[in-house]
């Protein structure tokens, strides 16, 4: 329950701050979320999300507390690398953000798997007994799976910010 | 239909389509081919241990599971998507034409699956199959899920390629 009741906190908190600095924010936050659920669901086989309160699922063990967590690191990240370098190339901030994202990711799955939310299914535990471990806990493979997967999901939500003319690349000077 | 045949059809197609972009004017086609091959790649990682792709020639494999034959396949089924909804729907914004891209590459693919599910050449992991209704498509061996997971896959990799390939 701490764990639903953070993330929700972390949510509201980062949406009422992006607000503050961007009128899109809502929106680019709903359609990274949209995104981070499809690849959620497309792939749910892969892992398990346990120990959740009822409440906090969608489907299965597809979790919406989930999508808000993935979805809060996705918009952080793309938010800092914005505001820290603002005159880069999109394909330059592009892979910054994803960089950024991995780092977070990998430190939150971390956490995940030792509070025993994070779990996997025998057959992908099989897989990575054969590969290394960071940290001896988050395993190397899934570096490849985050970078395979927020590349994905980014891509999807700056082709829908640029689909709506959703810019979210101005932070200054708070709402506009 | 033998597997080196499939193998060398997957290429002739993938040239074929790449030929008539070509001759439709379009740019840096090859770029356009390379960026779509990694959209392609990205989710073929992601999603490798959720099928079996087997029977293919040793050549055929990049790694483990992951097979540059079905890429080129994937790719080809993207491309055409493109071809035939841009063709059809010159003037719809891109938001819509999104729409059509999904419901196209869907058609497209559930044949090409169902073929590959004949030639013995895809299976799906048990944690996979574990989570399927049993539900067919009519008159093929493909699996109702396919229905769903066949735009969720295009709905992530056409945007990066899109994107990717306007910024790149």
């Amino acid at each position: 329950m701490i764990f639903e009741l953070t993330v929700i906190i972390i949510t509201l908190a980062l949406l009422w701050f992006l607000s503050s600095k961007n009128k899109n924010s809502w929106k680019v936050y709903l359609i990274t979320a949209v995104g981070v659920l499809l690849f959620e669901y497309y792939t749910q086989a892969l892992w398990f999300n346990q120990n959740l309160e009822k409440w906090a699922y969608l489907y299965l063990d597809v979790s919406w507390i989930m999508t808000l967590l993935w979805t809060n690191v996705i918009l952080l990240s793309i938010f800092i690398i914005e505001s820290w370098r603002p005159k880069y190339s999109e394909v330059k901030k592009f892979f910054m953000s994803i960089g950024l994202i991995t780092i977070f990711v990998m430190a939150i799955e971390w956490v995940l798997i030792r509070t025993n939310i994070r779990g996997y299914p025998q057959v992908i535990l099989d897989m990575y007994e054969s590969l290394p471990r960071l940290f001896g806990i988050v395993p190397l493979k899934e570096l490849i799976y985050v970078f395979a997967f927020m590349s994905l999901v980014v891509a999807f939500t700056r082709y829908w910010q640029h689909n709506y003319n959703l810019k979210f690349d101005k932070f200054n000077g708070g709402r506009k | 239909m033998n597997i080196l045949l499939f193998e060398a059809l997957v290429v002739i197609v993938t040239i074929a389509i790449l030929a008539i972009m070509k001759s439709s004017g379009q740019k840096d086609v090859m770029k356009k081919f390379g960026l779509m091959l990694i959209a392609v790649f990205l989710f073929q990682i992601m999603s490798e241990p959720m099928w079996v792709n087997s029977n293919l020639d040793s050549w055929a494999y990049l790694y483990g599971n992951v097979s540059w034959i079905l890429t080129f396949g994937w790719a080809s089924i993207f491309f055409l998507t493109f071809l035939i909804v841009d063709k059809g729907f010159k003037k719809m914004h891109e938001k819509n034409k999104f729409w059509l891209y999904l419901l196209v590459a869907t058609i497209i693919t559930v044949p090409a699956e169902s073929l590959i599910l004949k030639l013995g050449i895809r299976s799906y992991a048990t944690l996979l199959s574990s989570t399927f209704s049993g539900l067919m498509i009519p008159l093929t061996q493909v699996p109702i899920e396919v229905l769903f997971a066949v735009p969720m896959i295009s709905a992530l990799i056409i945007p990066f390629y899109k994107y990717i390939s306007s910024k790149y």
